[in-house]
This record gives C-alpha cells, structure tokens and sequence, in this order.
C-alpha cells in the first residue's frame, strides 16, 4: 500500500518537470506583453526604435494620456460593450436552441438538417452580397448590423451538441418517466449541466466580437456606433506604409508624420483593450470545475 | 421494473413522439429562419465566380456577363499555381500537426498542475499572444530573428548557426510561421479542452487511483477518452480548413525572396486585390477552395465515424 | 431553489435582450429624427444657394505632435478660416456644399460597396479614387457617371474652359480622356515650374549622410567606385557608433526603382517609356547594362551595405542605421525620425548621381513638368447641378482658390518673407487648425488638386532654411543644388510613375490583369533573389525567356499603346 500511496501522489521528478515546463511556456507567452507593456510606458522616441527589452527606457504615459482624453474612443468603448453583451447572451440561446434538439438521435430529417448547417459553413457569397442583404433589410448603418449577423454560428452549435450528447441518455430518461416534456428536459437536466461549455461559448464569442471590425467597416459608415477595434485599427491602420503606392511629397511626409507620432500609440492602445478580455477569462473559469457531473448522477 | 416501463413508453410512441418533433423543430425554426436569412441568403453571390462582375453590374438577368468556367480556367492554369497549393498544404499541414496538437497537449499539461495560483497565471499567460494584434506579433518577430535579433544571436551561440537575417531563408520560414502561429494560439485554443477535462467525472480518477494508477495512467485511460469526442470534431474541421491559411502573418512575415514557399493562395489573391479589383476572380478561387475544403470535411468526417464512432453527425 | 435560479437567470438574460434592443432601437429612431431636422434645416437655410452633395473622404491631417484635424473639424467646427474663405467664396458664386464623409480606412470598402448598391446617385460630386479602372468605365457605361467634358464645355464661365484649352489642360485631357473623348473622371493636377520659367517638377535621388561623409572625411561620392567606398567606410568606422556593422542603404530592390538602377540608363518599372528612346517603351530586363546593375548592387547587398526598406524601416531610421536612402530630392521629413546620439550633429540626406558606366549619363526619376495623379473624382450620372459643379471647377482653378489650398491664409497658415517667398507656418499642437500645410479638402478627400503656380525653388529654399534652423554647417544648400541641377537637365529626366499613361481600354485592362500578376510576382523575385545571391546569373537567358513567356512584350505593348494615345 505504502508504495502505491507514492505513486499515487506522483513521482517529484516528473512534477518538477512539468511545472518547469510550464512556467517556461507561461514566461514565453507572458514576456510579448510585458514587452508591449513597456513600450507602452517608456519614452518615444525609444518606442519607435523598438529596442527597449527588458525594463523601459525612459517614461511617459503620453499616449495613454491621449487615448483616455479622447470621447470617441469611450463612445466605441461603449458600443463594444454592448454589442458584446448582447451577442454573447444571444449565441448561448441560439447554439443551444439548434444543439439540444440534435442529440435526439432518432430525431425525423436529421441528415437535412445536418446538410443545411454545413453547407454555409464553407460557401458564402462574399462580402457585397452579404452587403447588399443588410442594406435591403433595412440595416445599414444601424447598430443591430452588428448583432444579429453575428448572434449565430454553426461550428458553435456543433461544438455545443457534441458536448451535450456526451450527457447521459438516462438521465432524459429520468426526467421523462416523471412527465417532463421536451422544453423542461433541456431547462431542467441540460442546461444546468452544460456550464463549461456554455463558459467557454461565452469566452469564445466574447473576444470574437471584441475583436470584431470588418463587419463594423462595412455596415456602420457614421462613428456615433462604431466599436473599439475599428476605431483602434484606424489608428493602427493609417500607421502601415503602403509599399505599393508611388506617392507625391506630400502623402510621404504625412506618413512620415504618422508613423512618427503612432508608434507608441499602438502599445498603450494594446494594453488599454486588452486587459478588460483579459479578466474575463478568469471569471467564466470558476465554470470550468470539476464535478459538474457528479451532482446530477446522484440524483 | 424494466420490463414494464418498456411496454409503458411503447404504448405512448407514435403521437408522443410526433408532438416530441414538432416541439423540437419549433425550438429549432428561430435559428433556421436566421440561418437561411444570413447565411443562405447571401450566398447567390456566388454566381460572380462565372462572371465579370465589377460593383454595380447586376447578378443575374440582362447586362451580366456570363464567363463560365474561365476564372477557374485562370487559377488553375497560373504559372504559380502549383506552387501556392503545394505552399498551402505544406504551412497548412505543419499547423494542423504542431497547432492542433499543442492545444491538447498544454490542457494535459495544465491539468497537472495543483498549485491554483500558478494554474492560474500559466492559463491567462497561455492566451496572451491571441490578443496582440498579428502587425505586433509580426513586427516584434522579424525584429528577433533580424541578424542581430534576440532569437538570432541566441541559436547562433547555441547552436552554431550563422547570424544572418532569417527572415529572408527560404529554408527558415515555414519554421517561423509555424512557432508563431502554435505561439499565438495554443493557449485560447486549450480552453475549450481544459474545460472538457472539467467535466470528467472525478470518481474515475478516485476508482484509478485507488487502483494504482500513475499520472500517465490516468491521462491515458480518462483524460484523454474523456475529451476524445471534442478531440474529433476538431480535428474534422481542421481538416476541412486545410486549404486556409493565417494569411494576415504570411503577408506581414514574406518577402519577395520567400515566395517560393510563402506565398499561399490567399496572400495571392490578396496581390492580385490590390493590382486589379477582380471581384470574380477572387471569388471564383475562393470558391474552388470551399468546395475542396467541403469534400474534406466530408471525408474527414466519414473516416472519424468508422474509426472513433465519433463525428460531425 | 435550483429551479427558482434558473428561472432567474433565463429572465435576468431575456430581460438583458430586450432592454438592450430598447436601447438600440430607441437610439436608432432618435438617430433618423436628428437627421430629419438637419435636413430640414438645411433646405430652410438654402437662401437661393444650389447645395452640391459630396460624397468623399473625411482626410485626416497629423501633426508632428500627434495631434489630429479632419475635414469633419473644419466643416463642423466653424474654427477654420481657410474652409470659411472656401464656402464664402463658393457661396458669391451661388454654390453650397452638403459633406458626407467617410472615414479614410472604411472608404475604400465603402466606395465599393455603393457601387454595388446603386448609391451613387444619392449625390453629385464623388470622390471614386478607390475603384478600380475597370469598374470606373464598367460604370460610365452604365450612366452612373456623366461626362464631365460636357460640364465645364456648356456650363464653365471662364476659367475652367480656358484652362482646358491651355498646353496643360490638353494634356490632362488627353490622360483623362475614354474612348470616346470625353472625360469622365477628373484627378489631381498639377504643373511644375522652376523660377517662373523653366519647366520642371519634383525629382527623386540617392541621398547620402553628409554628417557621416564628415566624420568619415570624404567627399560626397561621384562614381559607384566611391559610393560603394563610402558606404563601406560608414561601417568600417562605425559612424553611428552602436559596435555593430549596421550602417546601410535601405531601398526597395525588388523592383528597378532605386536611383541607383536610374545610374546605369534603367528605367524604373518593369515597362516604362524610355525617354533617352524617343519614348518608346521597353523593360529594364532589355536594357544594356541591367547586368552591370545587378552585380553592383549584389556586392553591395553581400557585403552587408545594401539592406531591403520594408515595414520596418522606420524603426531603422530610428536607431540611426540608415546610411542612404532613395526618396524625394528636396524631403526634409525624414531626418527629424532618426534617433540621433548626444552630441551629434543633425543627420542630413544630400542627393547625388554617381557615373556608373561609361558612355551612359546617370539618369534621374522624377514627375513630368505636368503631373496628373491617380485619384478620381466623378459626377453621378443622374446629377442635375452641372452647373454649380462647374463653378465649382472654375473656382477650384483660380490662382486665389490654389493660394489658399496650398498656403491657406496670410499670417494665419503661412507667412511672406521679404523676397517674396511663402513660409508655411507649422504648430506641432494643431491649435491652429488651419497650420495643416495643404488644405484638407483637396488631398484625396472631396475636391481634385490643381496646383498650377507651384514654383518648385520654393521647396528648394525650404531645405536651406530647415538645414539653416537644424544647425547644418556642411552642405546646406546640398538638396538645392542637386535638385537645380535636375532642373537644367530635363533630358535625362525618366518618369516615376505610370500617370504618362492614358486611360486603359477594357481590353486593355483585361490583358493587363492576366498577365500582371504572375509577372510582377515572377520580376520582383527574380530581382531579389539575383541581388541576394540565391539565384545565378548563368541562366540569365532562361530567366528572360520566362519574363517573356509570362507576357512581358504584350506588357510592354499595352503600354505603349496608352502612352501613345495620350502623349501623341
């Protein structure tokens, strides 16, 4: 007994390892954004040269300076966050309402169904007629552009049904025999055991929209409902040298002037929209904890 | 008891699960209607692909000018083509081995790791690189692997290797690519698995345990059976998207002088934007892609159902 | 209990829906009724004015401070005097301007996408710079553009229909025109002139570090011999003095526009009209001494002093490692980016040609004294204010209109010395916002550029001031006179870019696009690779043959059928 009570506790030597490895893995993953994070804070002229290692040279908070003092950008912030929060509440619902229905395996024109959710996955039309759609439908320029387009996807409601057939069949079974309908089943038996995967959903969706521009280019021309990663890419954007264009003296020199002053810019505004979707994460992590199952068996 | 509640739920079938259909179908018809609106809707665009379309021309009816099988004809005909399928598989298929399986691999990981605390700063660490936008990360490892960069000097002292600017080796890029795309997404992409593993009921490791099962063991015969399931649909979509690259990082990390084995077909089709605004062209490409990436998925999907019982459908 | 949270959390979340889509679709109708007022507004307040909607791009000026003017500002702030003088003078002539404008890096798409959708006859004046050649004449087919040829003919009162009558004006026309005469679309212009009377515009050069030619102790380099030593020198003596060999020239050379290239006769694209020929078109892969060429710059590449310019450029003109560069000759706006060391003293860029071989005069890139660019601005087809349209061109080409475009106003954005000379008045905070060098709304936002009274020995005595202001004791005067002695040497003068060139046909266009890509692709390799010493020279003949196959002679054709149509 003693000696499978050690090996049970695990050999320290493989332990060590692992978290060597571990924090090896966590240093070269965390050290870019300290390195961002201190050439965001230093000088410059320093932050243009990008040589700055280890700890910053010099220090200035310029360009977080110019970045809280700017209302459009919190008017963007804004708009991110509630385009974020109603997506991500409206994935959840719409993942689920196509996902619990599919683990019925017998259920009638499930092979249609199937075909009809891949389809669109790999063909589209590109993006004028998406285009073309959203302004018949009234949409262009309005905010709900941006939700309702995006409130759904396919590899989601995949991804979700594949975790729910994972349930136990008898458990539905359970709740039938005591006179549960469809509708109850899923509140009842499915969703209170489907927490991870709706938190990583959640995850999922709240930093796809976080980062989400392109859908914001196209259909908001006005700024009053533009999101943070437009606005903040538009910075970032006008800052990248256009290799391929002959320009005249003046668009060089303008740009000379941008990348000058935008340098820093990119860093502080790094830091500034990333950390909020930073601490999201730890705070859907409390879902991802064992033992979620193991309730709902003894019952 | 069985026996009983077999002939009970028998009785009961056919209009209990006509009215079982229907509800379900109702739960689902929201989403359909949003499904055939957004996602079907659009899709007549299509057609462009067997056109010369340019923003304003109509897509169907009088004044469209109907091309047939000509750009498709161009694509395949190229003087590049061969080149940029085989660049894409190659990048393609060197993310699908290292990316894919990093994930995996650093939820296993993770899992090991007892100490809160440390899990939890190794976890957030991990999906650090996702948020730093690929003009960053691009920037930052052309700077290292520049010919006094971080990483240059480094291997060179290590291990022999001439300082050179590697950015411009042919021979070094699919490496660089390679590293820097597994860097930005192995930590996000662990999540979805770190949570599956969540879900395993802990009685098994308790029974495994008590049995004598070592860490390796546990991981062998629980843990991993335990996210297999997600572990296959994965890897079926993985492969559907074999034929898509990070076309952001390839055209941000190439140079001329790489081409021969950076350029893939969507960094191409971005040129050939730029040069031209050839709308039926790119799409008739991209087309071609789909219907590649579709078969695979298929196929994928077809060989995971025999060897694992485990799919998309 | 479990059921009571649930319930919660299903209404809590339905409850968050719902007032969520309150909020969005409150707002949204909010929105459409500012709207409506303003428009009501506006039709009150037009007073006999006719209103010119303009659809174009909001241009965004950035100052040396960081500090940021939009056309926007200037347009709904009432803080600009310059955009006062604009709307003032237009509305003497009877003329109001309604703005729509979109932000610079969504309107690329934008335009695109109101192409598609048939919007473009929500207005009258366009700004189409983003669409390609093919849609532009894929549209004016469709009537969504009318002939603006046909504007300034019947509706211009003076200045427009004169100036299209002058040699200028005939040559814009010629490089504007379709095929069937008109124009559609109409860019920027400008004209360049050297004193009042030679004729001549901005010229490009190989610039060297006159601050480093001192340390060094050398002369500035008058054969490649010399500027391959000099260069090498910078390295050996470590002039930036940061311990490593990093000093270098930083240009583009995948492609032949390097001033060096122009050194030994090439010209500067893959096929450009050689001016030392008559005009004819060829490619430098032809030319007589593109070998010669590439081995120089494969010397310099091996040895480490020729470095490719990319997006990392100006983090190497930060770290002061950038010996030479290729720009244009009279740029002042790259040396305040370099990061210089303490008690240096300020680096300056002077331009040279150096001989490269003999019997072939160095040659020089630079605009043509009339330089048309490649924006586009259009009227819409179902437009019916031609005629303030064509006040508005008959304005935008008087003298007074282009003084306060490139200047702005006296004493406000710019200042007159005593010899007449105007001096451009910078404010590094923007609180002046007219201190923004040309005005914000002819830089590819809402209304063409002419520019017909540009004097380039303004920009010429403009780089002795800034090197006099800097603190430059050695060779001040070094961009002035290299650029004098372009000047006075038109003959040897190559074009920089493709705007010679008329309008394509659609024909044209679509061989064009067959064969570009691949071969640009195919060029830009083959020249890396052979200055980088990846591929040999000994299959040289292959490698022309591949050129030709890819349609290098067709390439050249078209081009000189384009040239020839406008030029001729």
């Amino acid at each position: 007994m003693k000696k499978r009570r050690g090996i049970r506790e695990g050999n320290p030597v493989i332990t060590f390892f692992l978290y060597a490895l571990t924090a090896f893995l966590a240093l070269v993953t965390v050290y870019p954004m300290y390195y961002v994070f201190i050439l965001s804070i230093s000088e410059p002229k320093a932050a243009a040269a990008m040589n700055v290692y280890w700890i910053p040279k010099g220090f200035s908070l310029d360009a977080y300076k110019a970045l809280i003092g700017d209302s459009e950008m919190w008017r963007a912030y804004l708009n991110t966050i509630l385009y974020v929060v109603c997506t991500t509440i409206l994935m959840l619902i719409t993942s689920v309402m196509v996902a619990y229905p599919l683990t019925y395996k017998g259920l009638k024109g499930r092979k249609y169904i199937n075909m009809f959710l891949l389809i669109p996955m790999y063909f589209s039309g590109g993006m004028i007629p998406a285009f073309l759609l959203i302004t018949k439908l009234g949409l262009y320029g309005h905010p709900l552009s941006q939700i309702i387009p995006a409130c759904f996807s396919i590899w989601n409601i995949i991804l979700v049904k594949a975790y729910l057939s994972s349930i136990p069949e008898g458990l539905r079974e359970a709740a039938k025999i005591d006179g549960a309908g469809v509708f109850r089943i899923l509140v009842d038996v499915y969703l209170p055991l489907s927490k991870p995967i709706l938190a990583v959903l959640a995850v999922y969706t709240i930093v796809a929209v976080w980062n989400n521009w392109f859908s914001a280019l196209i259909y908001l021309p006005k700024t009053d409902w533009q999101p943070l990663q437009l606005y903040l890419r538009r910075v970032l954007v006008e800052d990248t040298k256009q290799i391929q264009e002959v320009m005249g003296p003046e668009m060089a020199q303008e740009m000379v002037r941008k990348q000058m002053s935008g340098a820093q810019m990119k860093y502080a505004m790094i830091i500034f929209t990333t950390l909020p979707v930073l601490f999201a994460y730890p705070f859907f992590q409390k879902y991802f904890v064992k033992g979620v199952m193991l309730g709902s068996l003894k019952e | 008891m069985k026996g009983t509640k077999k002939v009970f739920i028998r009785k009961r079938s056919p209009s209990y699960k006509d009215k079982e259909t229907l509800q379900l179908y109702l739960i689902m018809l929201p989403v359909f209607i949003l499904i055939a609106i957004f996602a079907y809707g659009p899709m007549f665009g299509i057609v462009i692909a067997f056109q010369d379309y340019f923003p304003g021309a109509s897509f169907f009816g009088e004044g469209v000018k109907w091309v047939g099988l000509k750009h498709f004809d161009t694509f395949i005909q190229g003087k590049y083509f061969g080149r940029l399928i085989r660049n894409t598989l190659v990048l393609s298929g060197l993310n699908l081995v290292f990316g894919f399986l990093s994930p995996i691999f650093f939820a296993l990981l993770i899992d090991q790791i007892k100490n809160l605390k440390f899990k939890k700063f190794a976890q957030t660490a991990s999906y650090m690189p996702y948020f730093i936008s690929t003009v960053v990360v691009a920037a930052m490892v052309i700077s290292f692997i520049d010919q006094d960069g971080i990483i240059t000097k480094f291997l060179s002292a290590v291990l022999g290797f001439p300082n050179k600017n590697w950015r411009v080796e042919p021979s070094a890029f699919p490496i660089t690519y390679t590293i820097t795309n597994v860097w930005m997404n192995f930590g996000f992409g662990s999540i979805l698995y770190i949570s599956t593993i969540s879900s395993i009921d802990p009685g098994l490791y308790e029974a495994a345990k008590i049995d004598g099962a070592n860490r390796w063991h546990q991981c062998k015969y629980i843990t991993l059976p335990g996210i297999k399931p997600i572990i296959a649909i994965n890897l079926i979509m993985s492969i559907g998207s074999l034929l898509a690259t990070n076309s952001d990082l390839i055209l941000l990390l190439y140079t001329p002088s790489t081409y021969d084995v950076a350029d893939v077909i969507g960094t191409y089709t971005y040129r050939l934007g730029i040069v031209s605004g050839e709308y039926s062209y790119t799409t008739a490409a991209g087309l071609f892609m789909s219907v590649i990436g579709f078969a695979l998925t298929f196929a994928a999907n077809k060989i995971s159902n025999k060897l694992t019982g485990y799919g998309l459908w | 209990m479990k059921k009571k949270k649930r319930k919660k959390i299903v209404w809590t979340s339905m409850g968050t829906v719902m007032a969520a889509s309150l909020v969005v679709g409150l707002s949204g109708c909010g929105g459409s009724n500012a709207e409506k007022k303003q428009k009501a507004e506006e039709t009150a307040a037009e007073d006999g004015l006719e209103t010119v909607k303009i659809f174009g791009k909001n241009y965004q000026f950035t100052g040396s401070g960081g500090q940021k003017v939009t056309l926007k500002d200037w347009s709904t702030q009432g803080k600009s005097k310059r955009w006062k003088k604009l709307t003032d003078d237009l509305a003497d002539k009877g003329v109001k301007l309604e703005l729509e404008l979109i932000e610079p890096d969504q309107y690329e798409t934008t335009c695109q996408t109101m192409a598609a959708s048939g919007e473009f006859s929500k207005y009258d004046l366009i700004n189409i710079s983003p669409l390609d050649d093919k849609t532009k004449i894929n549209l004016v087919n469709q009537k969504q553009f009318q002939s603006f040829s046909d504007i300034w003919e019947k509706y211009s009162e003076g200045e427009a229909k004169d100036f299209f009558e002058t040699e200028a004006g005939e040559y814009f026309k010629n490089h504007m025109k379709l095929e069937d005469g008109k124009c559609y679309w109409l860019s920027d212009f400008s004209t360049g002139i050297y004193k009042g009377e030679t004729k001549a515009n901005m010229a490009q050069g190989f610039q060297v570090r006159q601050d480093w030619l001192d340390i060094v102790g050398e002369e500035l380099p008058e054969n490649i011999d010399e500027v391959h030593q000099v260069l090498k020198k910078f390295q050996d003596e470590d002039v930036n003095q940061n311990g490593k060999a990093d000093e270098a020239f930083y240009v583009n050379f995948s492609g032949f526009a390097t001033d060096v290239a122009q050194w030994f006769g090439l010209g500067p694209s893959i096929a450009f009209p050689n001016t030392q020929d008559n005009d004819t078109v060829t490619s430098p892969w032809y030319q007589e001494n593109v070998k010669k060429y590439i081995e120089y710059m494969k010397k310099l590449y091996s040895e480490g002093l020729l470095k490719m310019d990319d997006e990392q450029f100006s983090t190497h003109m930060s770290n002061n490692e950038v010996s030479a560069i290729s720009n244009y000759a009279t740029q002042i706006w790259l040396e305040p980016t370099v990061a210089i060391p303490e008690g240096a003293d300020y680096p300056w860029y002077v331009p040279l040609r150096a001989k490269a071989v003999e019997g072939q005069t160095p040659l020089f890139r630079g605009q043509y004294h009339y330089n048309p660019s490649t924006r586009a601005y259009a009227v819409s087809g179902s437009s019916e204010k031609q005629e303030a349209i064509a006040k508005i061109l008959d304005y935008l080409l008087t003298e007074e209109a282009q003084l306060v475009q490139e200047y702005g106003i006296k004493d406000v954005s710019y200042k007159e010395e005593k010899d007449g000379r105007k001096q451009r008045i910078i404010d590094a905070t923007l609180e002046n916002t007219d201190a923004v060098e040309i005005a914000l709304w002819i830089n590819d936002s809402i209304f063409p550029r002419f520019d017909l009274y540009k004097d380039v020995s303004d920009e010429m005595e403009t780089s002795i001031d800034i090197a006099k202001d800097n603190g430059v004791t050695s060779n001040p005067e070094g961009k002035y006179d290299f650029m004098l002695e372009c000047v006075n040497d038109q003959e040897h003068r190559l074009f920089h870019d493709d705007t010679p060139y008329g309008i394509p046909t659609i024909e044209e266009i679509d061989k064009q696009n067959a064969i570009s890509s691949d071969l640009n692709t195919y060029s830009q390799e083959l020249l890396s690779k052979l200055i980088m010493g990846q591929k040999s020279m000994d299959d040289w003949d292959s490698y022309i043959k591949d050129l030709k196959d890819l349609g290098l002679d067709e390439m050249i054709s078209i081009n000189q059928a384009r040239y020839d149509r406008a030029m001729k």
